[in-house]
């Protein structure tokens, strides 16, 4: 006879391990074969390399597979009992506490996951030495590859157990769990891609960016290959799996047992369900039609569907049936309440998208119109270190900005792509930030509120790195051709470099806003250092004067800049007239179907006086192409012809169209 | 002994028990009765601590059962159901039971074999339903529960297993004052060995007797006069039923044997004959208006 105090019932765990068990070991198999077998493999064959970033990398989708798969399905299979009437009833008729009975599928729940991480950890270990593997991994790499899955795979397995309380019935935990997990990343995207739809100005991309994937570990661990698994995401996963531990426990205690075959245990949880789900459907079904089609009617006709799909699937849950078409009050007031609440938001009511902070508020602002994806914004941070502070430049952007609320049109996101991204940072004095995002086409009328920020001495500062630095970062400063980057010329003297970026500063500084909005072809790139052993090629464009008189005076012009003497012809199309692209076509046949062809210097001085760059996209381009045939090289380098300033030879070959 | 308290339970929207108060004694056989969905499977389910009412509280000694494992430990539920851990042996069950009741007695359990003749290295699920149910019993008596609660047990039972648990049982009562709660919708398969009824319709106790009291309580009287009596025959006896056979008088009476029969003598009838009466009759009489509900109970 034992004690009636004893911590555990033997036979209890005993139970659980005869009857889970199975996933332990098909676990263990699992990962010996994606990890020590796999380095045997990989290590038998000498003719091939191999190189980990972490231990993750050996046969990465079948640890991934087990890591996603076998929490959940300890989770179910431990707790199955609850959700199976005789087995409910019969564990709860034993005179064994619920808090007991919990404890004791949970302790064999995390030893079922930690045991075989565990053994192949210590396996790893002693292979290290025994194969010498120091090429491969090291001991630190191990207990860090072992304390990550086992934060992950106990996040998932209390999840899963706390999932399971709440139902009655096992499919509905595995699946629900995984809709739990996603829940937090899932729901952001579609609550900021729905105000991005509803909210003029809504910063949808911001958000975006500031990395939805970390509030799901399921997004967050997909590309574990080669993150690093920070100290306080670990924190995180175990102070989680803590508190959905310590949720399910309480739960437990108060979870009927008579719920087992139930979708749902508790009465109560039934509408936060039911109208949840409809919620989320509703909000995809914007999303979907949002990403496939722009007119507003179809996205509303995506709430509608969404929405009542998601109320239909909720109740078939719910009442095990997919005859459920006779309940429509429930669905009646939803789509009375969900209607009110996207008219209010798209009426504004909260003032919203006319929100513009006062002057005085303001700290600094920052400003960006780039269209292209920016990297720097994703971090709150590096836009402070960005964000403009002089208060007339300021108020320059804050009337362009009430400008755009003025002009409000909201375009659908679907067609955006043609325009400019505006984004506004307002980084106001109480510590609050004001995030806006626009797109417009930014054409003549935005001029005069564009022109003082461009050209403003912050803002050009903001925007060219270069302008800041110290010349003392510069070993050397290589030049090379535009065209030819093989060819470059290296300024090793200090001085020498010196001159060079004060006259390019110089340069910089006297853009003008129409230099600034259509740029013109560059005719050199600098190597500007970024990191150690990192640059990044900053173009000189043909209009900065100083620093081409420099390099007349310096004597390397000729040697750096291709000028119409460097090239032995010229081609010009028109891209209209051409039955296949033109880049091909000037790459392959070095003449096209009605191809202007030049060898006259002068001609091809002027030529080179009009192109524009590839780099700053079509919209300033005309359609004519020229392809340059350098001496001695057989591909040609093209570029389009600036639309602003076609030489008049070149319409005269091809008639005015 | 076992009382429960007005006991209210609801699934969903749906009553299934309401207001229940019974008393079970200490070492008495308390039969309870029901037709399908009276709430019987509930109301056994809360007395031995796996559900909970919604209102209402259980006390068996005066404790309350929920999440009380001393109270719980004396107590065995067998549910009309069985569940035995998948793949176990009876003596790997066995071995989860005298890890589980503190009270499990080896002994008892060795010697049960003899009287089962089932092989205990055999995987329960290998046995028939009939001789599973023979190896809940043996299990839950080897727990020496001083409670057993018993739902529908003889269901899929031959006469003779039934005869020899039945056996079992009475003598476990009578040997250490175990007492039993046990449901049937068949008054006729328990009757032999319940010393108290119940009756659950529609979640509601309708009615609780010891059944010695209700068999000496109510009698059928056949009785003939010679000459025609008067009405006031009957006046002061409480008649539950009558009914005229040519010129004997078939009549149902509630009251004491001595009473009625001394009553009846003063107009001296000619027959006089007190029967005894099934139980089944008893209930039909008594219940009365009722009666509908215990109708299915009886076949």
């Amino acid at each position: 006879m034992q004690s009636k105090t004893s911590l555990f019932n033997k036979q209890l765990l005993k139970q659980d391990l005869m009857s889970a068990g199975w996933i332990g070991i098909v676990y263990f198999a699992g990962l010996f074969f994606s990890l020590p077998l796999n380095l045997m493999m990989l290590e038998s064959d000498e003719r091939r390399n191999y190189s980990f970033n972490s231990l993750f990398d050996s046969n990465a989708e079948i640890q991934l597979f087990l890591l996603y798969i076998i929490p959940v399905l300890v989770a179910v299979f431990l707790y199955r009992y609850m959700h199976v009437k005789n087995a409910a009833d019969f564990i709860h008729s034993l005179p064994i506490t619920r808090r007991k009975i919990f404890n004791h599928h949970f302790l064999i729940g995390i030893a079922l996951i930690v045991m075989p991480l565990l053994l192949i950890a210590v396996t790893l270990s002693l292979m290290l030495p025994a194969m010498d593997l120091y090429m491969i991994y090291t001991q630190t790499d191990i207990w860090e590859w072992f304390g990550v899955s086992v934060a992950f795979s106990l996040l998932l397995f209390s999840a899963g157990v706390l999932i399971g309380m709440f139902t009655g019935v096992s499919a509905v935990q595995g699946v629900l769990t995984y809709i739990f997990l996603l829940f937090p990343a899932g729901i952001l995207v579609l609550i900021y891609s729905n105000l991005d739809v509803l909210l003029d100005g809504f910063p949808s991309s911001y958000y975006q960016l500031t990395n939805v994937d970390l509030y799901s570990p399921l997004t967050d661990f997909v590309d574990m290959y080669d993150w690093k698994f920070h100290g306080w995401k670990f924190s995180i996963y175990m102070l989680l799996s803590l508190v959905f531990y310590v949720l399910a426990w309480f739960v437990y205690h108060k979870r009927p047992a008579e719920a087992s075959g139930q979708p749902l245990a508790f009465h109560q949880v039934r509408p936060i369900f039911k109208y949840g789900v409809t919620t989320c459907m509703m909000l995809f079904g914007g999303f979907y039609f949002d990403e496939t089609d722009n007119h507003f009617g179809w996205i509303v006709f995506g709430y509608i569907v969404g929405s009542l799909i998601g109320y239909l699937v909720a109740e078939m849950v719910l009442q095990k049936t997919w005859r459920v078409f006779g309940k429509w009050k429930g669905y009646v007031l939803f789509l009375a309440v969900a209607g009110a609440v996207i008219l209010l938001l798209s009426f504004d009511v909260t003032g919203y998208e006319k929100r513009l902070p006062e002057a005085e508020q303001i700290e600094s602002v920052y400003f960006n119109e780039n269209p292209m994806y920016y990297s720097d914004e994703r971090s709150t941070k590096n836009i402070r270190d960005m964000a403009i502070e002089d208060p007339r430049i300021i108020r320059q952007v804050q009337k362009l900005h009430q400008q755009l609320i003025e002009q409000s049109s909201s375009i659908l996101p679907d067609d955006r792509s043609n325009e400019e991204k505006l984004f506004f940072s307002y980084q106001l004095k109480n510590g609050k930030m004001i995030n806006r995002e626009y797109y417009i086409d930014l054409d003549e009328t935005y001029e005069q509120y564009l022109k003082p920020i461009y050209e403003s001495r912050e803002y050009k500062e903001i925007k060219n790195r270069i302008l800041t630095m110290d010349e003392n970062d510069f070993g050397n400063l290589v030049i090379s051709s535009e065209f030819d980057r093989s060819s470059s010329t290296s300024i090793v003297e200090k001085t020498e470099i010196k001159e060079a970026l004060q006259q390019l500063k110089q340069d910089i500084y006297d853009q003008k806003y129409e230099e600034i909005v259509h740029p013109s072809d560059t005719m050199a790139y600098i190597e500007v250092p970024e990191e150690e052993n990192m640059f990044y090629q900053l173009p000189i464009l043909r209009s900065y004067e100083n620093f081409q008189s420099w390099l007349k005076n310096q004597g390397i012009y000729d040697q750096t800049i291709i000028q119409a003497d460097d090239i032995s012809y010229a081609v010009i199309l028109d891209e209209r007239d051409e039955s296949q692209d033109v880049y091909e076509t000037l790459y392959e046949e070095k003449n096209g179907d009605n191809g202007l062809v030049t060898e006259n210097k002068q001609k091809i001085g002027r030529i080179l006086e009009t192109v524009t760059s590839e780099h700053y996209g079509t919209e300033d381009s005309s359609h004519y192409y020229a392809g340059f045939y350098l001496e001695g090289k057989n591909n040609p380098v093209v570029r389009p012809i600036s639309k602003a300033n076609v030489p008049a030879f070149v319409t005269d070959y091809f008639g005015d169209k | 002994m076992i009382v429960s308290n007005s006991i209210s339970k609801k699934y969903e929207k749906s009553h299934v028990l309401q207001h229940v108060g019974l008393q079970v004694n200490k070492g008495s056989i308390y039969g309870l009765l029901g037709s399908n969905g009276a709430g019987k499977t509930t109301l056994l389910k809360i007395i031995a601590g796996i559900v909970r009412p919604d209102d209402g509280e259980i006390t068996v000694d005066g404790k309350g059962v929920f999440e009380d494992t001393e109270v719980k430990a004396a107590m065995f539920f067998l549910a009309d159901s069985l569940y035995f851990f998948s793949q176990y042996t009876i003596k790997q069950m066995a071995d989860f039971y005298r890890d589980t009741y503190p009270n499990w007695n080896q002994e008892r359990f060795l010697k049960l074999q003899q009287l089962f003749q089932l092989d205990r290295k055999k995987k329960i699920s290998q046995f028939s339903k009939g001789m599973q149910r023979q190896v809940a019993f043996w299990l839950a008596l080897s727990t020496m529960p001083e409670y057993l609660i018993l739902d529908e047990p003889f269901d899929g039972l031959d006469a003779v297993i039934r005869k020899k648990i039945k056996n079992l049982l009475v003598q476990d009562v009578a040997e250490r004052e175990m007492t039993i709660i046990i449901s049937s919708h068949n008054l006729r398969e328990i009757e032999d060995i319940c010393d108290y009824i119940g009756i659950l319709h529609q979640g509601q106790l309708l009615l609780e007797k010891d059944i010695d009291d209700l068999k000496s309580d109510i009698h059928k009287v056949q009785v003939a006069f010679r000459q025609k009596p008067e009405t006031e025959v009957w006046d002061n006896l409480d008649v539950l039923y009558k009914e005229r056979r040519g010129s004997v008088i078939l009549a149902i009476v509630r009251g004491k044997e001595e009473d009625i029969v001394s009553h009846l003598e003063q107009y001296q009838p000619v027959i006089l004959d007190l029967l005894p009466l099934t139980l089944e009759e008893i209930f039909v009489y008594e219940m009365g208006d009722a009666g509908y509900a215990i109708e299915n109970i009886l076949v």
